[in-house]
């Protein structure tokens, strides 16, 4: 195998540009931030008995 | 969060998610597949790079989250009427026959897919188990044996890896996946486990698999990419992804592969969600959930995938290997490629096609849901009976596509009509339906219910009004760009006849541009520079002598009009106009077995819907009114 220094010095050089780089953690930043919200909301809400029943819809069986 | 008191089912609910991460994870890994990993970075980094992110966003907030939330809607809705196929879901809630219908439409889409993509998921998992054999460092250093030069070992390489990709996948022969190679072997592994999970239901099968498989692929998906950000000059390849070309910006192209983009990843509009959603109790939120599974889809693709192939690619192979348009060609050639230079490439190609192979379990889970509930609500079947009939129709019409795996034109022609055209459809009637024929105030009310977040009011002018038109206009234009070529290729005569004059056109061109080049040695092979290279003025006078031989109609000449030269290529056109004759009419076949299965699906909607869904739709309206009633009588 080529040792890894020497495969990545003859790659060419372009950089990250100022653009680039705005754009790349703008939507780095979007998307964390969404995946963030969202994961944490469904994380901290309890989720809400599915039905309150009333001391008289439980049928205790007594005649 | 909604204070309306809670809904009632109208109908006995058979299998509910037990969580929402359950359902969150379930609906997410139905959404990442390999869509997300292989074709994203192909499509931003040939569409602008990273100005291709700005009708990508644009079209998340205008196309993919207004869809979600129709589709996680109409899906609760219909389960509350105990429905969980897209023809009872979409009849329970219209009630028009044309309703079946459309639903049957929706419901062909995900079982053609899966079978196609159940080879797609094979291969990954043969990838998976060669690599971790050590099979591609054997391949690829037999392939740079004596090699020392870097340019000429990414030569070396990516040629290896192309050829043990068209091996593995018979992409030369039709019939030679059949021949006994490994892809076969995991070909019926994938449909086993596939099957298995679906076997086990909702709870203990699906959402089992997925609240495991999701954070472990997110989990490797994780470890590649700190490998690859930790790379050295990894900002060369950072700068190739995302450095953007606003020019791109003015071509509509870009706008399209954004959108379609957007719509094919997030899994929307075609059904799946839909059969996932009426799993829900009818008070669980649907809101916060849908906006989740789509933002863990977005962070897989986007972060996990944009940062990692097509840069590291980049500063290993270079700008052509990296910028490869296909998401087969990035992600079965260029990436074996890429572990062959990278240290400890056996162990990241071993988890990265590992983590390839869970996300496309988790998808085609969810394209096997659809059917089996529309066998046990249409039909009555039990779990058992309808898994095994669907395993028996989906191995029925996997075997074909895989059969005719050469050049994958079987898969890509299915793909083409089925997982493009039939989805911009499907999609669009689904948004029609909820904004116009439900009505988008009772369905933004609908969804409001449960909800653990409120819908901005924009969204009511969206869904009714931008949403569709947005999907009709690429609808339209895509069908402009890509239909013409997928019709024309269902046509024997005219494929054959194109293939022969090609042959023809490009003998006549090389032995004009030699005589050009070097005249009285016409007759010598010499290779001849690429056509770009050479003088625009010899190239021209090369196609005007070609026309006056051939003629200009696109016909094929007949062969007594043909000079004495050019007859030596008879038997080499004759083979291409055959291969060509024989595509078509593979193309044709896909597509007329296609309609006919669509025909059937509306065959069978109908009659489930007069043999039991009527029924529990009658049961339903009744149970609907008595509660209506004695809510009055309460009042």
């Amino acid at each position: 195998m080529t040792p890894l220094a020497a495969v990545i010095a003859t790659t060419p050089q372009q950089g990250l540009s100022p653009a680039g780089a705005v754009v790349m953690i703008l939507s780095v930043a979007c998307v964390l931030a969404l995946v963030t919200f969202c994961v944490r909301r469904i994380f901290t809400k309890p989720h809400t008995p599915e039905r309150m029943h009333a001391p008289l819809d439980i049928d205790t069986h007594d005649t | 969060m909604s204070d309306q008191l809670p809904a009632p089912s109208l109908a006995p609910q058979k299998e509910n998610w037990t969580g929402k991460l359950g359902v969150v994870l379930a609906v997410a890994g139905s959404a990442v597949g390999l869509g997300n990993f292989l074709r994203f970075p192909g499509q931003a980094v040939n569409n602008g790079g990273g100005a291709f992110m700005i009708p990508y966003i644009i079209s998340f907030l205008l196309l993919g989250i207004p869809i979600c939330w129709c589709e996680w809607t109409l899906g609760r809705m219909g389960g509350r009427y105990g429905q969980s196929s897209a023809p009872g879901i979409y009849q329970a809630l219209w009630r028009h026959p044309l309703a079946r219908y459309i639903g049957a439409f929706g419901m062909m889409i995900p079982i053609v897919i899966f079978m196609y993509y159940v080879f797609l998921e094979a291969v990954c998992m043969t990838y998976t188990v060669e690599f971790a054999r050590g099979t591609f460092s054997d391949l690829f250093a037999q392939a740079t044996a004596g090699v020392s030069q870097h340019d000429q070992q990414v030569t070396a390489v990516t040629g290896a890896a192309d050829r043990h990709f068209g091996d593995t996948c018979g992409l030369g022969q039709d019939g030679s996946v059949f021949s006994g190679g490994m892809v076969i072997w995991c070909v019926l592994v994938c449909f086993a486990a596939n099957f298995y999970i679906i076997y086990r239901g909702i709870t203990r099968g699906i959402e089992w698999f997925c609240t495991y498989a999701m954070p472990l692929l997110i989990g490797c998906a994780l470890i590649v990419l700190v490998r690859a950000l930790t790379l050295p000059n990894i900002t060369d390849g950072l700068g190739f992804m995302w450095n953007p070309d606003w020019a791109k910006l003015k071509d509509p192209q870009v706008w399209l592969a954004a959108s379609s983009q957007i719509f094919f990843s997030l899994s929307v509009g075609f059904g799946l969600i839909l059969t996932y959603a009426s799993y829900l109790r009818p008070d669980d939120d649907v809101v916060l959930s849908g906006l989740t599974a789509s933002s863990v889809n977005e962070f897989c693709e986007v972060i996990l995938a944009g940062l990692t192939i097509v840069p590291v690619a980049f500063i290993f192979l270079g700008a052509a290997a990296a910028a490869t348009p296909t998401a087969f060609g990035l992600g079965f050639v260029t990436v074996p490629s890429i572990m062959h230079f990278m240290p400890a490439g056996r162990f990241f190609g071993t988890m990265w096609f590992g983590l390839l192979t869970l996300a496309a379990i988790t998808s085609s889970l969810s394209m096997l849901q659809p059917a089996i509930a529309f066998l046990e609500d249409g039909f009555g079947l039990r779990r058992h009976g309808s898994t095994i009939l669907l395993a028996v129709v989906s191995l029925a019409g996997a075997a074909p596509v895989i059969y005719f795996s050469r050049d994958l034109h079987a898969l890509d022609v299915t793909d083409f009509w089925v997982g493009n055209f039939m989805i911009f459809v499907a999609a669009t009637a689904m948004v029609i339906i909820f904004g116009w024929v439900i009505g988008v105030d009772r369905g933004l009310s609908e969804a409001a219910r449960g909800a653990e977040l409120a819908i901005p009011r924009v969204f009511r002018y969206l869904i009714r009004y931008v949403t569709p038109a947005f999907l009709l206009a690429i609808f339209v234009m895509w069908c402009r760009t890509n239909a013409p070529e997928y019709v024309d290729a269902m046509k024997p005569h005219a494929q054959s006849d194109q293939a022969a004059r090609a042959v023809y056109e490009q003998a006549a061109f090389d032995h004009f541009v030699r005589e050009a080049l070097r005249p009285g040695s016409t007759d010598q092979p010499g290779a001849l520079p690429p056509r770009e290279q050479l003088d625009p003025a010899v190239v021209a006078s090369a196609e005007r002598q070609v026309a006056a031989v051939l003629g200009d109609s696109e016909g094929l000449p007949l062969a007594d009009t043909l000079p004495e030269w050019l007859r030596g290529h008879q038997a080499e056109a004759e083979q291409a106009g055959a291969d060509a004759r024989h595509r078509a009419v593979v193309a044709r076949g896909v597509f007329v077995c296609l309609i006919g299965f669509l025909l059937l699906l509306f065959v069978l909607s109908e009659w489930a819907y007069r043999r039991r869904i009527r029924q529990a739709l009658f049961a339903a309206d009744r149970i609907e009114q008595l509660l209506a009633d004695q809510e009055e009588d309460d009042q």
